[in-house]
């Protein structure tokens, strides 16, 4: 009785042992690929990094209106999130491969998906890209001309239009990721209009009394003398 | 009506019908009928009365006005032998559109006419200018035939603050860069003579499209780069009938982008101004008169408080333009009262240098720099009055002597920055 037992014990120990020895090789080879692809991604970061700040990107990034790009970087510095984004390429392309000398079979399918994915996520990654300096740049202008129209609230005024931006391309990126589907637009839907019902309640209720006022004082300004404005120039 | 019309740049035999000129006065219209009698009457009664003998010629171009002003020119002409209309549609590098001619267009083809009529020498006079003396006219382009000199500005008087932007900025801007000392380098009433509009004519490229100013100004800057004999003539008193891109009646922010754009532009495109040191005076021809009757005075508070909203909102934007130090300065003066609140000189110049350099490297799009400057001329501006709102006018003009002198001295700042962008600067 107690030789069967520890017969079964012997071979199923054995049976393990030689299954995760014959799994061994493939776990060091994922191993390897990971520690080599991260090796190479390093120094290919290096050398991005090298080049780009030889070519003094971050600051033409800035002279080119792309200066939003810097508020998403490490240390505000488009350079440094470039040279992260090819350090992961490489460490996405060696986990692949490594998931690959795992299992031979999984390798063509999660290829094929990714491969077919990929698109998406690069129109999405434009599109918040896109939004991001949009969003910035109109931002900017509105606040400056409010400041110039003398409008107290304009920082407001101004992160409102940037938000508005942000939400829109951000929104419209997630659909490209078919990530949400209808309760995404939804939510879009909803927000967005309950946004320009607030407005208009605001106008039409709370300040009536300032767009009559105001409507009045132009029906005023028509009818009297124009008044000599001061000569700047 | 015994009215001459030429396409100077396609038919050579108008011209010549019209036979040889001494001088020639042009103006550009569009829907200028309340002003222009009185500015084409001063126009022939100066020409008459500064230039017996000599064949003087109103050289007008109007952009299709349906005011009647076309007929307006006519009517205040007592010799109408001296009209010659110019055809806009002529101009090869811009076809008249519907609407204003623009300053360079006009210019262009007035220089053409003025070649081929072989005048010695050519003013230039605004349409919507109510102040204009006949005697302006002879003191423009005396000097020019009498005296050799190529270009002759023009010299205003004008209320003591008015004209703000140009003594702040332009004026010192203009004197620092390039070293002479034109009170109003972008006035509009100018003459020339036939050896600087050659020099113009032959010009593969002209700059200065957009803004009238931004044309006066590259008018101005090719005789003070050219190596040009420069002069400046009392006009009378400055007073526009609203509109003309002077600030009046626009947007001070539209006007001061533009004029702002002009003339960094212009530094930009023109680096020699880095040789230049110290500046030297023009000669002023006639002599202005005294006083100037006061015109609408500037709203201080409203100035201060909109340097304040500045300082509070833009923070971001001018501390991307401005050196930590120039920042802290201007955080410190929004916190001063009204009372208190005043601009040095030092400061002001090296702002508007800062700027400059900033157009210059474009830290960042030029439509978001140049409109966030207004703050800044408005907190100079409050400044600037609050400090001699009791103040005559001499005293003023010494004052703006001061900040021109302060632009000078601070000039080796801005070629440092101008050529090591990148260097670390306080």
């Amino acid at each position: 009785m107690w030789d069967e037992i520890t017969l079964a014990l012997q071979q199923s120990f054995s049976r393990v042992l030689s299954s995760f020895v014959s799994f061994l090789p493939e776990v060091v080879a994922m191993l390897a690929a990971v520690f080599i692809a991260a090796v190479i991604g390093a120094v290919a970061r290096w050398v991005v990094c090298r080049i780009l700040y030889g070519l003094k990107f971050d600051r033409r990034l800035d002279q080119w209106g792309l200066s939003a790009i810097a508020e998403w970087s490490p240390d505000h510095s488009p350079t440094r999130l470039l040279g992260r984004v090819v350090f992961w390429v490489f460490l996405l392309c060696g986990m692949l491969v490594g998931l690959a000398a795992l299992e031979a079979t999984l390798m063509p399918t999660m290829l094929a998906r990714l491969i077919a994915y990929l698109p998406n996520v690069f129109v999405a990654i434009l599109l918040l890209l896109f939004g991001t300096v949009l969003a910035r740049f109109l931002a900017r202008g509105v606040l400056i001309s409010a400041v110039n129209q003398r409008i107290q609230s304009a920082g407001l005024l101004s992160v409102g239009v940037k938000w508005l931006v942000l939400i829109l391309a951000a929104a419209m990126a997630l659909e490209h990721l078919s990530i949400g589907g209808d309760i995404l637009k939804l939510a879009f839907g909803i927000l967005f209009g309950g946004i320009v019902f607030a407005l208009a309640l605001a106008v039409g209720l709370g300040s009536k009394d300032v767009v009559s006022r105001s409507w009045e004082r132009q029906t005023e300004r028509r009818e009297a003398p124009e008044e000599t404005p001061f000569q700047h120039l | 009506m015994a009215e001459t019309y030429i396409q100077p740049l396609e038919r050579e035999v108008a011209s010549s019908d019209l036979g040889p000129a001494d001088v020639a006065v042009a103006v550009t219209t569009y829907n200028n009928a309340a002003t222009i009698g009185a500015v084409v009457r001063a126009v022939e009664e100066g020409l008459v009365g500064s230039f017996p003998g000599r064949r003087a010629l109103l050289l007008h171009a109007d952009g299709g006005s349906n005011d009647g002003t076309p007929a307006v020119v006519a009517a205040a002409l007592a010799d109408q032998s001296r009209l010659v209309r110019v055809s806009l549609a002529s101009d090869p590098v811009r076809p008249a559109a519907p609407g204003p001619p623009t300053r360079a267009q006009a210019l262009r083809l007035f220089f053409g006419v003025a070649r081929r009529l072989g005048v010695r020498g050519c003013a230039f006079v605004n349409p919507d200018l109510t102040g204009l003396e006949p005697e302006a006219v002879g003191r423009l382009l005396l000097p020019v035939l009498d005296r050799g000199l190529d270009f002759v500005g023009p010299y205003y008087s004008r209320p003591r603050f008015a004209g703000a932007i140009t003594t702040s900025i332009v004026y010192p801007l203009t004197r620092a860069l390039y070293g002479r000392r034109m009170r109003y380098p972008a006035g509009g009433e100018v003459a020339c003579s036939a050896r600087l509009v050659d020099h113009c004519l032959s010009l593969k490229a002209w700059s200065g499209e957009g803004s009238r100013f931004a044309t006066d100004l590259w008018l101005t800057n090719r005789a003070l780069l050219g190596g040009f004999r420069l002069g400046q003539a009392w006009v009378g008193h400055r007073t526009t009938a609203g509109g003309g891109g002077d600030g009046a009646g626009s947007d001070l922010s539209h006007v001061l982008t533009s004029v702002l754009g002009a003339l960094f532009s212009e530094a930009e495109r023109n680096p020699q101004w880095q040789r230049i040191r110290g500046s030297e005076p023009v000669e002023l021809f006639g002599t202005p008169e005294d006083p100037v009757p006061e015109a609408p005075g500037v709203d201080l508070t409203r100035s201060l408080e909109s340097f304040r909203l500045g300082q509070q909102h833009l923070k971001e934007v001018w501390d991307k333009v401005l050196p930590p130090m120039t920042a802290l300065e201007l955080r410190k003066l929004a916190r001063r009262s009204d009372a208190e609140f005043r601009l040095d000189d030092q400061l002001w110049a090296r702002t508007v240098y800062d700027f400059l350099l900033a157009y210059y490297t474009r830290v960042m799009s030029r439509e978001h720099l140049l409109p966030a400057f207004t703050p800044l001329y408005l907190g100079w501006l409050g400044s600037f009055v609050s400090e001699l709102h009791d103040a005559d006018q001499a005293r003023i003009e010494q004052r703006i002597e001061e900040l021109c002198l302060r632009f000078e001295a601070e000039k080796p700042y801005l070629i440092s920055r101008w050529r090591s962008p990148d260097r670390f600067n306080p």
